[in-house]
C-alpha cells in the first residue's frame, strides 16, 4: 500500500541518516588520529608538558585498573548470578538481591566514584591509587555482569539440570560442571561488555585513582596511574591547544580498542542467536 | 563426604557473593548520606535546595544547588526532545519496516554507538562541535559550550539505548494482534500506530524512564561541553553546570571535611535519590508488563 511505502521511506531515511552521522563521527575521530599513532607513540612516556612522547603509561594504567576491577566483579558478579538463578528460592533475600542489582545498575558512575573515594581512599586509607580506582570500577561494573550472567544461566534448558541430578550429581556439581559451562560463552560476552564499559569510564577515576601526568610507572597498587580516558579528558579540557595531535592520537587508540571489543561482542551475539534458532 | 562438603561450601560461597552485592548498595547509601547530611550543620536546608547561588570557592562561599539542578533539567529535557523522537522512529523502522540484512546492519551500528566512551564525545563536543556552533549561529551563540552542544552529544549516547529498548518493547507485542489487524484489512502503518505502539506503551515508557535516568547521571559530556556556568539558563545556547559536572569538576580539589566536600556529597545523595525513584518506577512498570 502507498501509505506503507511512504512510512517506510521516511522512517528509513531518518534511520539511515542517523546511522550515517554516527559512522561519520566515529570514522572522523578514528582517522583523524591515525597519523599520530606509531610504535613510539604507543610505548613512550609523555614529554614536554604532553606536547611530545606517547601514551604508554595510560595504556598500562588502563590495564591495571581493568585487572583490579575484573578481579573483583567477575567472581562476585558470576557467583551472585548463580545464587539468583540456581540457589535462591522465592524469598525476601532473593528479592533484596534482585532489587539491589536493579538499583545499582541505575546509579550514575560519578556516584560510584564518590562511594569509592569515601570507602577505599579515605576509610580504608588507600588514597588515590590503582586499587581504589580499580575496585570502584569493579563495583560499578558488577550489575552488568550479574544481569547478563543471570540471563545466560536462565537460558540453559531445565532438562540439563534434571539429567544431571538424575545421574546422582548434587547441586554444586550440577551448577558448576553442567549449567555454568553450558552458558560459558554467553557469560563471557557479558564480561566483554563490562570490559568495554570499564575501559571507557572516566568520571569515577578522576578522584579515586587517576594521575594526570606521571613520568615513571607506578611501583605498586597503592599509587595513582594514568588511564586512556582520563588522559583524553586532561588533554582536551586542561592542557592548551598545542597538545591536540596527542589528543587525536589518544582518542583514535581508545576508539579502536573499544570498537574492536564491541564488534566482537556483536559477532558473538549473532552466532549465539543463530545457535538458539537451530 | 568430600562431595557433600563441596556442595555445602559452594552454597555458602554463592550466598556470600549475593550478600556482598546487597551490602554494596547499603554501603553506597550509608557513605553518601552520612557525609552528605553534615552539610546541613553548616547551611540551612532551604538555602541548599532553593538558592541558585553556587559559589563554593568564594570568600563568603554559597552552596545553593537550584542553578545546578536547573542545568541538569535543561540538558536532560533537550536531550530527550532530540533523542526520543529519533529513537522511536528508528525503533519502529527496525522492528516493522526493515528487511533482515538492513536490520542487522543498523543494529550493529547502534550497538557500536552504545560503546563510544562518553569522554570521547565530550572531547568531540569541546574541540569541534563548539567551533561549528559558533560559525553556524554567530548571532545567537556567545559560547560554543552550552546546553545545545551538550544535548547533541548526550543524544548520541542515549539514542542506542532508546532504539534497543523501544524495539524490544515493540517486538514483545504478541504477533497475533498484528496479524488480526492486517487480516481485517488495515495497512502496516495504521497497525503499527493503532495496535502495536499502544500495546507496547508500558515497555516504551520503561525505555524512556531508564534512558532518562542514564542521561541525568551522565557526567563527562556535561563536564566538558555544558559550559560550567552555575546560572539558571534562559536559552538553549546558555552555558550551565549540571549536578554531575559540579561533582566531577570540584571533587578533585576540595578539602576533605570542608562544607564544600559535604555539599558535593549531598549532591551525590540527590542524584542517588533521583536514580532510585526512576528505578522504582521502571521496576513497577516491568512487573505490570509481566502480569498482562
Amino acid at each position: 500500500m502507498l501509505i506503507d511505502r511512504i512510512t517506510k521511506l521516511i522512517f528509513g531515511i531518518i534511520s539511515y541518516t542517523l546511522v550515517a552521522v554516527i559512522l561519520a563521527i566515529i570514522g572522523f575521530l578514528v582517522v583523524n588520529g591515525l597519523d599520530e599513532i606509531s610504535l613510539e607513540f604507543l610505548v613512550s612516556f609523555p614529554k614536554n608538558s604532553m606536547t611530545e612522547g606517547g601514551i604508554w603509561p595510560s595504556i598500562l594504567g588502563t590495564f591495571y585498573f581493568l585487572s583490579i576491577a575484573l578481579l573483583f566483579s567477575v567472581p562476585v558478579g558470576i557467583l551472585s548470578a548463580v545464587y539468583l538463578s540456581e540457589y535462591s528460592k522465592e524469598n525476601r533475600f532473593q528479592r533484596l538481591v534482585l532489587t539491589a542489582n536493579n538499583i545499582l545498575a541505575g546509579i550514575p558512575s560519578v556516584v560510584f566514584g564518590m562511594f569509592g573515594l569515601s570507602l577505599f581512599s579515605i576509610t580504608f586509607g588507600f588514597g588515590t591509587s590503582i586499587i581504589s580506582g580499580g575496585l570502584t570500577l569493579g563495583i560499578m561494573s558488577l550489575p552488568y555482569i550479574i544481569s547478563n550472567t543471570h540471563e545466560s544461566l536462565d537460558a540453559v534448558p531445565k532438562s540439563y539440570r534434571e539429567a544431571s541430578m538424575a545421574l546422582g550429581a548434587n547441586k554444586a556439581e550440577t551448577t558448576f560442571r553442567i549449567v555454568v559451562p553450558a552458558s560459558f560463552s554467553r557469560i563471557l560476552t557479558g564480561v566483554m561488555i563490562a570490559v568495554g564499559r570499564i575501559i571507557g569510564e572516566t568520571a569515577p577515576l578522576l578522584f579515586t585513582g587517576a594521575a594526570f601526568y606521571i613520568t615513571r610507572n607506578p611501583s605498586g597498587l597503592f599509587e595513582p596511574a594514568m588511564s586512556l580516558p582520563t588522559h583524553i579528558f586532561v588533554l582536551s579540557a586542561i592542557y592548551p591547544e598545542n597538545v591536540t595531535p596527542k589528543l587525536e592520537g589518544s582518542i583514535s587508540v581508545l576508539l579502536i580498542i573499544v570498537i574492536t571489543l564491541f564488534v566482537s561482542v556483536a559477532i558473538r551475539r549473532r552466532i549465539e542467536s543463530k545457535k538458539l534458532e537451530e | 563426604m568430600r562431595r557433600r562438603r563441596l556442595d555445602l561450601s559452594s552454597r555458602v560461597l554463592v550466598t556470600t557473593a549475593a550478600l556482598i552485592t546487597s551490602a554494596i548498595l547499603f554501603g553506597i547509601f550509608f557513605f553518601l548520606i552520612s557525609d552528605g547530611v553534615r552539610v546541613f550543620g553548616k547551611i540551612s536546608f532551604e538555602e541548599f535546595f532553593f538558592s541558585a547561588r553556587w559559589y563554593p570557592t568564594y570568600e563568603d562561599a554559597e552552596y545553593g544547588i537550584l542553578a545546578l539542578l536547573s542545568g541538569t533539567l535543561a540538558v536532560t529535557g533537550l536531550t530527550l526532545a532530540i533523542s526520543i523522537p529519533l529513537g522511536f522512529v528508528s525503533a519502529i523502522f527496525l522492528a516493522e519496516f526493515s528487511h533482515r540484512k538492513a536490520h542487522d546492519f543498523l543494529k550493529l551500528i547502534f550497538e557500536l554507538m552504545a560503546g563510544i566512551p562518553s569522554v570521547v564525545l565530550g572531547s568531540f563536543g569541546l574541540k569541534y562541535v563548539s567551533r561549528w556552533l559558533m560559525e553556524f549561529f554567530p548571532m545567537k551563540v556567545w559560547t560554543g559550550l552550552n546546553i545545545f552542544n551538550a544535548s547533541l552529544m548526550l543524544s548520541i549516547l542515549a539514542m542506542p539505548y532508546f532504539v534497543t529498548l523501544i524495539e524490544d518493547a515493540l517486538k514483545a507485542v504478541p504477533v497475533d494482534q498484528k496479524e488480526a489487524s492486517l487480516a481485517l484489512g488495515a495497512n502496516t502503518t495504521s497497525t503499527v500506530f493503532r495496535i502495536i505502539v499502544p500495546q507496547a506503551r508500558s515497555g516504551i515508557l520503561n525505555a524512556i524512564i531508564l534512558g532518562t535516568n542514564r542521561i541525568i547521571g551522565e557526567t563527562m559530556v556535561v563536564l566538558m561541553v555544558a559550559g560550567g556556568a552555575s546560572m539558571i539558563p534562559h536559552s538553549i545556547f546558555d552555558p550551565v553546570r549540571p549536578l554531575t559536572a559540579a561533582i566531577a569538576g570540584e571533587m578533585g580539589e576540595v578539602e576533605l571535611g570542608s562544607t564544600h566536600y559535604y555539599a558535593l556529597f549531598m549532591i551525590g545523595v540527590v542524584l542517588l535519590g533521583i536514580s532510585l525513584i526512576f528505578t522504582a518506577i521502571a521496576m513497577r512498570l516491568k512487573r505490570g508488563m509481566r502480569r498482562c
